[in-house]
């Protein structure tokens, strides 16, 4: 997905989430169905590494692989 | 045992946690705090010396760990505190640093518990470090020593135990600054550190049991 980040954030398919998708930060979550939903990058500016969440530079690098990972 | 290439590997995590460490110092000190700093003698900036030296012996405990299991949950867990504490540290320089104040404490670690609470509740005179005015939850040269001679799944449980300990030090901390300050940027790094560790006990003593007791 071109308007994730390059790191800090992970692209996957959710079973069972239909046509939509959703962008899930700590405690916030948004669900879009257009790409170029300007909400989706509002969100991104306000909850990517944002100091609302405990841990703002915990990585989404270097764990346990999962399954069907996108980016 | 070491792997063959571990000193790399954390080598590499170094690096990568320092560069984490430098850019998440410069987004927050863009934001500035409202009012005067904190003055050195603050609780504000006794937790933030403090912290980091216990941050700091929390991503040494990570870094060993890691070359010293191949198990691929302590593996991770040991990274992300080895990454975030990093980072958390960097940002406790960076404050201290903005503030125009040295980094080094003028005073012996912890003395600023004994500053009273913001609602009145504690008016100092319990210096929450031990005999030897260690901080909370702070491993011994001992202790450390035989995580470094420990192996498998031996060095785990040490590692598992000597960590759930020190996260419970660093939380006891965070509450400790959480009552005493009010600067903005403290208090959002010692919510984070209070949530992220209390939940990291649990994780680790889950894993605890699953490497027997």
């Amino acid at each position: 997905m071109k308007l994730a980040p390059e790191t800090y954030t992970i692209v996957s398919p959710y079973p069972g989430i239909g046509e939509a998708m959703a962008v899930s930060a700590w405690g916030a979550q948004l669900r879009f169905t257009d790409v170029d939903d300007p909400a989706v990058l509002d969100f991104l500016d306000q909850f990517w590494r944002s100091p609302s969440s405990p841990e703002p530079n915990a990585p989404c690098t270097g764990a346990i692989e999962g399954p069907g990972r996108v980016s | 045992m070491s792997r063959p290439g571990g000193r790399t590997v954390a080598g590499l995590v170094l690096a990568a946690v320092l560069l984490v460490a430098v850019a998440f110092a410069a987004g927050r000190l863009s934001v500035g705090s409202a009012g005067a700093p904190p003055t050195t003698e603050s609780a504000a900036a006794g937790f933030l010396r403090d912290m980091q030296v216990h941050h700091a012996q929390a991503v040494e405990m990570a870094l060993l760990i890691r070359e010293r299991t191949d198990d691929e949950t302590v593996r991770t867990v040991a990274y992300d505190i080895a990454v975030t504490q990093s980072s958390q540290a960097g940002a406790m320089y960076g404050l201290l640093d903005a503030w125009g104040l040295p980094q080094r404490s003028p005073q012996p670690p912890m003395t600023w518990t004994l500053l009273p609470t913001i609602d009145g509740s504690s008016g100092g005179g319990h210096q929450m470090s031990d005999e030897a005015g260690r901080m909370p939850g702070l491993v011994t040269d001992e202790q450390l020593a035989a995580l470094r001679a420990a192996s498998g799944d031996e060095a785990v449980r040490l590692f598992l135990e000597l960590m759930i300990a020190h996260h419970e030090g660093g939380v006891d901390m965070a509450e400790a600054a959480l009552a005493r300050t009010d600067v903005p940027q403290v208090v959002t790094l010692a919510r984070g550190i209070e949530t992220a560790q209390l939940a990291e006990i649990d994780l680790m003593r889950g894993m605890l049991a699953r490497f027997g007791e």
